[in-house]
């Protein structure tokens, strides 16, 4: 389990983040869900020791600083350079490099390792692609199979369904669900309250602070949204039976 | 004359066999350390940089140090205080880059117009490149370093490649990343250091730019990007260097001009997004309407 403590973070003056605390349980797709600016990926970004913070995470027990190998993330698109020459395949294989280790090269087992993963998103026949020229949703597919190829235990994604079309939403959707099924555990940071909340086991509601955390069912109330949007919402019951939010 | 002659005639000066020679060296790293300025979006700082090694230059010349030393501690130290500068207050990184490389470029300046009044060195030597002027020792200088800059990179290529292209990523995966930035900014500075005989502080990140942006246009994989680079570099160099004897015109803008005909063609005519090549397939692809002239007919 991930366990967090008083994570706190500020940039300059401002308090982006107040004393987060939490204990994630393995196996669970957990949804971070908040208004813009909430610290949603602050609080990825601390946990996974990107930017400065105070406060303790600690995965099984040890501090998660020294268990590095053990995660994986994958940024937010626009973090990137798509521009940048490398392939599908080459981006795969980063997820490769620190299990290849250092002076060494690839071997004939970590280029399986890559191909499977990329037959897992569905994307073995773009290997040899540069990346900038897939679609928003195949490059987000591409950045999980590289999460897939790290082979960790725990994932971190910064907002995987933005600018990504229904066809690649709903491949990832399933391939989080055989993560969590493989006793992997997932941490999505996602914005949208729409019908993707309904895949999440557990939903963190962020502003700033936590607002509420806990199984879907219990947490994902009207009373703990109007916490986090400020009354801001409007909630409907689509004749489906899904629930719709506006914000 | 023939092409042969022209060629091979020059070299049976020694001078002219160490720039030759030189001119491959530096050609060969300056596409190398230049491809990751180009990909990790750094042009600006790698331009600071090379102006910023002077007044280490300098100070090392009149201490009776290896200037080449002097001038690699200057631009380390330059980097260094342009991030301090940016971190530590509100200015940002473009504007702390221009003051720290202006600073240290004037004060390198200054040292050097005060020292080559007694020495026989000669300031314009340092700016534009004096390739027909490489010693011996300055040649096993410039060889050093480029076997170091590149065994490094042949070394940990795949580490630099996933921090230069997804540096948040790496740092979660625990890759040490603020040691690797310190990597390519001491290898950029050595390249900068092994290239200023040949092509001079002003103009070396031409050529570092230059056979990197236009193999950037060609390619889709780093490892391509820089081989194709330093094909375009060592070519560069090596055609600059006969211009300049020739025509007895500075080295450093004559391989700096022949680097920036191969950008052209690049920009033009890459296959992929060449500016031309656009405009030549669009031409092709259009079914051609009965009774208009045949395509040949527009072909030159």
């Amino acid at each position: 389990m991930l366990d967090i403590q008083n994570l706190s973070v500020r940039y300059r003056k401002n308090l982006a983040l107040e004393r987060a605390s939490l204990t994630i349980q393995p196996q669970r797709i957990v949804g971070i869900i908040g208004p813009n600016g909430a610290g949603k990926s602050t609080f990825v970004k601390a946990i996974l020791d990107l930017i400065s913070y105070t406060g303790t995470v600690t995965y099984k027990n040890k501090p998660l600083k020294g268990q590095m190998k053990q995660v994986a993330y994958v940024p937010q698109r626009t973090a990137v350079d798509w521009d940048y020459p490398a392939t599908v395949e080459d981006v795969v294989m980063m997820g490769r490099c620190i299990h290849i280790g250092w002076l060494r090269w690839a071997s004939a087992k970590d280029r399986e390792i890559v191909r499977e993963s990329l037959v897992r998103v569905g994307m073995e026949s773009f290997a040899d692609r540069q990346i900038g020229e897939l679609s928003g949703g195949q490059q987000q597919r591409v950045f999980i199979a590289r999460a897939l190829a790290q082979k960790a235990d725990l994932l971190f994604f910064d907002e995987p369904f933005v600018g990504v079309d229904q066809t690649s939403e709903t491949i990832i959707f399933q391939i989080f669900e055989e993560l969590r099924n493989e006793h992997k555990t997932l941490l999505v940071v996602n914005h949208d309250l729409g019908e993707a909340v309904s895949h999440y086991d557990d939903i963190l509601l962020l502003k700033n602070r936590v607002i509420a955390f806990g199984p879907r069912e219990t947490v994902f109330n009207d009373e703990n949204l109007a916490l986090a949007y400020g009354g801001k919402l409007s909630r409907f019951v689509d004749s489906d039976g899904s629930t719709v939010v506006l914000s | 004359m023939d092409l042969v002659q022209l060629l091979v005639d020059p070299l049976q000066y020694g001078f002219m066999q160490r720039a030759l020679i030189s001119a491959l060296l530096v050609g060969t790293i300056c596409a190398i350390t230049g491809s990751y300025l180009i990909v990790r979006r750094l042009s600006m700082l790698g331009d600071a940089v090379s102006r910023a090694v002077m007044p280490g230059l300098a100070i090392a010349f009149l201490l009776g140090a290896n200037i080449f030393f002097g001038a690699f501690i200057a631009g380390v130290t330059a980097t260094g205080l342009i991030g301090a500068i940016h971190t530590n207050s509100k200015i940002k990184e473009d504007t702390a880059m221009g003051i720290v490389f202006s600073s240290f470029f004037s004060l390198g300046i200054i040292l050097i117009t005060k020292i080559q009044k007694d020495n026989k060195i000669d300031l314009n030597h340092f700016l534009f490149g004096n390739i027909l002027g490489v010693s011996e020792s300055d040649l096993i200088t410039t060889l050093v370093i480029s076997i170091i800059v590149i065994a490094t990179i042949s070394l940990i290529y795949k580490e630099l490649l996933f921090h230069s292209f997804d540096p948040l990523g790496a740092k979660s995966v625990g890759l040490p990343v603020q040691a690797l930035n310190l990597v390519v900014m001491s290898l950029i500075a050595a390249t900068i250091v092994a290239s200023m005989q040949s092509v001079g502080v002003i103009l070396v990140i031409a050529l570092m730019l230059g056979p990197g942006s236009t193999a950037f246009l060609l390619t889709k994989k780093l490892k391509t990007m820089m081989l194709l680079s330093v094909a375009v570099g060592a070519v560069s160099s090596t055609v600059g260097l006969y211009l300049s004897y020739y025509l007895d015109i500075s080295s450093g803008p004559a391989v700096v001009m022949v680097s920036t005909v191969f950008f052209i063609l690049s920009f033009l005519f890459s296959p992929r997004q060449g500016l031309l090549t656009h405009f030549l397939h669009k031409d092709q692809d259009e079914p051609s309407v009965s009774g208009s002239l045949p395509k040949s007919a527009y072909k030159p």
